[in-house]
């Protein structure tokens, strides 16, 4: 485990995004993984439904295929979803945990979350002394969106965690993308309001908006070749 | 009333499409601008190296006279309302500006309903100008400005530039109002050569409502 500021991982950080920033965070794995290619988080509910982990499944795959890094949570449901999709498919996946590196939540994802501090990279902003607070989850999920150059939400209730996400990366000006699915669903009220705040709808069936707007890698941009 | 054109100039491009090395550059270029990046090598943002070179380059500019300390610069509105504390590039824009004595700040256009980003929208849906007219107001009117300069990050088919210049010219009848895109955007990649490409062109309002640019 090592200890790192977000400025080694990511390049300095802008004014907007110091204001939510953790001050350092604790990776282990693959630090290279932060320079290889666009990072997308995918984000949903931990009682995930059979549709919604079809729809992650289906994502994952095609994102990898263009060699995307798949960045989520490490929870039950959606997150675990799109990082074994991930993995299977040979893609390369991050998980930034809600608890220390140290600790296992839930505790059947030991054996994925080991697999990816080996193999892939983790990252938590909560030290080993600290203990595993509900509070702690919310704060993760706004990191996930700074280190994310896009997220897209694959389904959430009014309460979800996920929307705490969803938020932050329309503040920080980053591309946030609903399912369409999601958006169809009369009962909720969340994806019309994060609309109005910039968020763009997304079909698992079309998406070049997506790739279109992603950057071509995830290292600094260098200038020099400009002129 | 909507303008039928706006005078506009740019200072790099990008191609949204295309495999070769320097449109991929030209993505992360954008992305990094969007996204308020630092460079390498660099002690300020994108928005701030590109005012820089702007500066640095300023008397062999072929839009050198679209600047100058009376010229009032108004940051473009985000396609969407915003939060508190939400990144907005082409206000960052026009601060470095300001302190380049580029021009004064002129922050006047608010969002007061949100449109559909144009970047996910199908061509037959495009948004057009009257759609940003419709939907951005004038808060300051106090100034007398004899010269505006709309200030943008990116510029694709101008609709959100000619709607915004559309509501200022009803707000300073007297003005002259001309726009600045940090990047402009060609998406024919058997157009686009190179990143740093100084352009001055003309928005234009085509009779089916949408627009281009020359």
């Amino acid at each position: 485990m090592e200890k790192v500021l977000l400025d080694e991982l990511m390049g300095p950080l802008n004014e907007t995004e110091k204001k939510s920033a953790p001050p350092e965070v604790y990776i282990e794995g693959d630090r290279n993984l932060m320079l290889d290619g666009p990072r997308v988080s995918l984000i949903g509910s931990r009682k995930a439904t059979p549709e919604g982990i079809n729809n992650t499944t289906l994502l994952t795959k095609q994102l990898v295929k263009k060699e995307i890094i798949i960045v989520s949570g490490l929870a039950e449901g959606i997150d675990t979803t799109a990082h074994t999709t991930a993995i299977k498919e040979k893609g390369k996946t991050i998980a930034v945990l809600g608890t220390p590196l140290d600790k296992y939540y839930p505790l059947q994802n030991r054996e994925l979350q080991n697999e990816i501090m080996k193999h892939h990279l983790a990252i938590s902003q909560f030290p080993s002394t600290s203990s595993v607070r509900p509070a702690n989850f919310p704060i993760r999920n706004r990191t996930m969106a700074l280190i994310s150059h896009a997220s897209i939400i694959i389904e959430a209730g009014d309460t979800s965690g996920s929307l705490h996400q969803g938020w932050e990366a329309l503040r920080l000006g980053r591309p946030l993308f609903i399912l369409e699915s999601v958006v169809n669903n009369k009962k909720l009220k969340w994806p019309q309001e994060m609309i109005k705040y910039g968020a763009m709808v997304l079909s698992v069936n079309h998406l070049k908006p997506l790739f279109e707007i992603l950057p071509a890698s995830g290292a600094q941009v260098n200038l020099d070749v400009v002129a | 009333m909507l303008l039928p054109n706006l005078d506009f100039a740019s200072f790099w491009s990008y191609c949204p499409k295309g495999d070769n090395e320097v449109a991929k550059k030209s993505r992360d270029i954008t992305y990094a601008l969007k996204d308020d990046r630092t460079p390498l090598n660099e002690k300020v943002t994108i928005q701030g190296v590109i005012v820089r070179k702007l500066k640095e380059q300023i008397d062999s500019l072929p839009f050198k006279d679209f600047f100058g300390s009376e010229v009032y610069l108004v940051p473009v509105p985000k396609s969407s309302l915003m939060q508190k504390d939400t990144l907005w590039v082409p206000k960052k824009l026009v601060e470095s500006m300001t302190k380049h004595n580029l021009g004064r700040a002129f922050d006047c256009l608010e969002r007061i309903e949100t449109v559909t980003k144009s970047s996910s929208s199908h061509p037959k849906n495009r948004l057009k100008p009257i759609d940003h007219y419709k939907t951005i107001r004038v808060n300051i009117k106090i100034e007398r400005p004899e010269n505006i300069l709309l200030v943008d990050d990116v510029l694709t088919r101008g609709s959100t530039l000619l709607g915004c210049a559309s509501k200022l010219k009803e707000a300073f009848p007297e003005a002259n109002i001309r726009a600045f895109a940090a990047i402009r955007t060609i998406s024919n990649p058997n157009y686009f050569e190179k990143i740093e490409d100084f352009h001055i062109g003309q928005i234009v309002r085509s009779p089916d409502g949408t627009s281009s640019t020359t």
